[in-house]
């Protein structure tokens, strides 16, 4: 099975690079380009955070294909705000104390999703009946009770891989936190001709270029990551 | 502190009848729910905040106070004394043992209700007990349902699902046997907390795959009391759910194993409309739900008069809160076969699963996160 190519790509595959280059230099969005499931599953990182490693179908998601990281707690927070894995798994309880001994896992997800919107995190956890922790959960992108079977986590990060992890999701929460920041839309247009330029295989400082373009912005390495991750679902030729 | 000695009545009779006459604190619940047929105490709503206790008293006698407390409605159950009560003699010999004055029920409200904040603390404080229990439990669920899918994962095969169709019977019973149990604590997950039907993000899920799961699941239960679970047709849309979707077929095929007569088919009919909507009818022969109750079926609590098997009366209850947290609806039909004057018949739970996907809980306002004074990036 393959993922469709998406927006202007599609359909025109007898198209020669160049040309196909060409269409894209419209849109980041357009340039997204189909991967072999297998090869998407495998390019993904993924990170399980939980003090409890039994609850997770590491096994059975390995052999399939998944690349899975097992953190008992939040061990380098730097990496998960630099946007390093594509999908984190987050428990609620017993992680993060250091962090915020109170909150723990949600203190967690709310700095990730305020320093980095398009991080896609997963609320995994046994404690949804508390109804004090609603916001963990409706904060999260996919919430997955405990205990969940390996075929349904499949399921639900197949699903992530066609809705989130896609060049769509990441560019339009980029361009939306960009707006947030105030960032003008000749900006936006210059930041997104930008990553059309790198997508193209040429070599663009994207920290540089959203700060000269947008101004000194404080969130400009987490948009640079952003963008790096839409590079790379763009340049898998 | 000592037990709450008020008993909080799911299912009253009530008219508005104004006035208490003295009589006794009992605690009644167990009449109400196997005769009471109206319901209309569900009804009821003194409308005035905190103004203090309001008496009715039903046609049978049994009477509540009920008291309209900040956003919530304070039921609180007894029979008193009345003119009209027809309460059975088994309750009226009670009567004479525990009588009690309306000022003192008045009094007592009065108590608890200054009592409350000291009651919803210990309240809380138990229910964190139990909540740890829960957690201990579903991490062993999660412990037995990885070791079983450890093994199942050395068997033959390349997809999951051939893995498990490879693997010894024993095994695959464990590992249906877990996800029942799974399903079942989501249950109480969103019993406990009715958001959880909307946590998560809908993605596609394919229905037909999920019934085609449910029953694999349920097979061998319904062999051991000689009922056939049947699937028919066949559906290849796949839609936009929430995870907790799975919950109501679990329910209605679990409900009818319950139910259905010995002997006799459970059927689960799907279909793709021209439209892209999946229409699901869950068929099984036994006791058909009477007439006057067919309206309160999704009622908390509610129970069949003619139910045989034990149970809660809050499965149905459950699937209709998760259905429209999905934006559908589940209806009931029943089909008289003629048999036992029209006692006897098919029990028919259809739905049908739109195509659009459910309208997403709003996401909270960030506000300001513990750790945003945190310099990330130097």
């Amino acid at each position: 099975m393959e993922y469709a190519i998406r927006g202007v790509a599609k359909g025109v595959d007898h198209l020669f690079a160049e040309e196909k280059r060409m269409l894209w230099h419209k849109h980041i969005t357009n340039c997204e380009v189909t991967l072999p499931a297998t090869e998407l599953v495998k390019r993904t990182r993924i990170v399980v955070i939980d003090d409890e490693r039994t609850t997770f179908p590491f096994d059975v998601l390995q052999e399939q294909g998944y690349s899975i990281d097992y953190w008992p707690d939040v061990k380098d927070l730097d990496r998960l705000e630099r946007g390093f894995y594509d999908i984190i798994i987050l428990d609620i309880g017993g992680i993060g104390r250091e962090l915020d001994e109170t909150n723990e896992g949600i203190a967690v997800l709310k700095h990730l999703k305020k320093l980095n919107p398009a991080q896609v995190v997963v609320a995994f956890s046994g404690q949804s009946y508390e109804s004090a922790k609603i916001p963990f959960f409706q904060l999260a992108d996919q919430y997955v009770p405990k205990p969940t079977s390996a075929i349904t986590w499949k399921e639900i990060i197949d699903d992530l891989l066609k809705t989130k992890v896609t060049v769509g999701h990441y560019w339009e929460t980029m361009r939306q936190a960009l707006r947030d920041a105030g960032a003008s839309e000749k900006a936006i247009k210059g930041v997104e001709a930008s990553l059309v330029k790198a997508a193209s295989g040429r070599h663009v400082d994207l920290c540089k270029t959203i700060q000269k373009l947008a101004g000194p912005l404080e969130n400009a390495v987490t948009l640079a990551a952003i963008g790096a991750k839409i590079v790379a679902l763009c340049n898998t030729q | 502190m000592e037990d709450p000695l008020l008993v909080f009545c799911p299912y009253p009779t009530i008219h508005t009848d104004g006035s208490l006459l003295d009589g006794i604190i009992m605690p009644q619940s167990k009449y109400c729910r196997d005769n009471c047929r109206t319901h209309e105490c569900l009804k009821f709503n003194p409308g005035e905040k905190n103004r203090g206790p309001m008496f009715y008293t039903c046609a049978k006698g049994f009477s509540v106070a009920v008291v309209a407390v900040d956003e919530s409605l304070l039921r609180i159950n007894g029979v008193i004394e009345a003119s009209t009560n027809t309460a059975p003699p088994r309750f009226r010999r009670e009567q004479k043992s525990r009588k009690l004055k309306s000022e003192e029920l008045t009094r007592w409200i009065r108590a608890f209700l200054g009592a409350r904040p000291k009651y919803e603390k210990y309240v809380e404080a138990k229910a964190k007990e139990a909540v740890h229990a829960l957690h201990d439990i579903k991490s062993l669920i999660g412990s037995v349902l990885t070791t079983a899918e450890q093994y199942i994962n050395e068997q033959n095969g390349k997809t999951i699902d051939d893995k498990i169709e490879a693997s010894p019977p024993h095994i695959q019973t464990i590992y249906h046997s877990c996800e029942i149990l799974q399903s079942l604590l989501q249950i109480t997950d969103i019993l406990t907390n009715p958001a959880v039907a909307q946590y998560g993000t809908p993605w596609a899920i394919s229905v037909h795959g999920v019934i085609l799961k449910l029953i694999k699941i349920h097979e061998s239960r319904a062999l051991s009391q000689n009922k056939r679970l049947i699937l028919r047709g066949h559906s290849v849309n796949k839609v936009r759910l929430y995870s907790s979707f799975i919950i109501i077929p679990h329910i209605l095929i679990d409900n009818a194993i319950k139910h259905a007569d010995r002997d006799t088919d459970i059927r689960v009919w799907i279909t793709d409309k021209d439209n892209g909507e999946i229409k699901l009818d869950f068929s099984s022969f036994g006791n058909l739900v009477p007439e006057e109750e067919r309206e309160f079926i999704f009622e908390r609590g509610a129970r069949g008069s003619n139910a045989r098997a034990r149970g809660s009366g809050l499965g149905l209850y459950i699937a209709q809160l998760v259905a429209k947290a999905n934006g559908f609806q589940v209806g009931y039909k029943a089909k008289p076969t003629g048999i036992l004057g029209n006692a006897k018949g098919y029990n028919e739970f259809i739905f049908t699963v739109p195509v659009s996907a459910p309208k997403s809980a709003p996401k909270p306002s960030l506000g300001t996160s513990p750790l945003s004074s945190r310099s990330v990036y130097g």
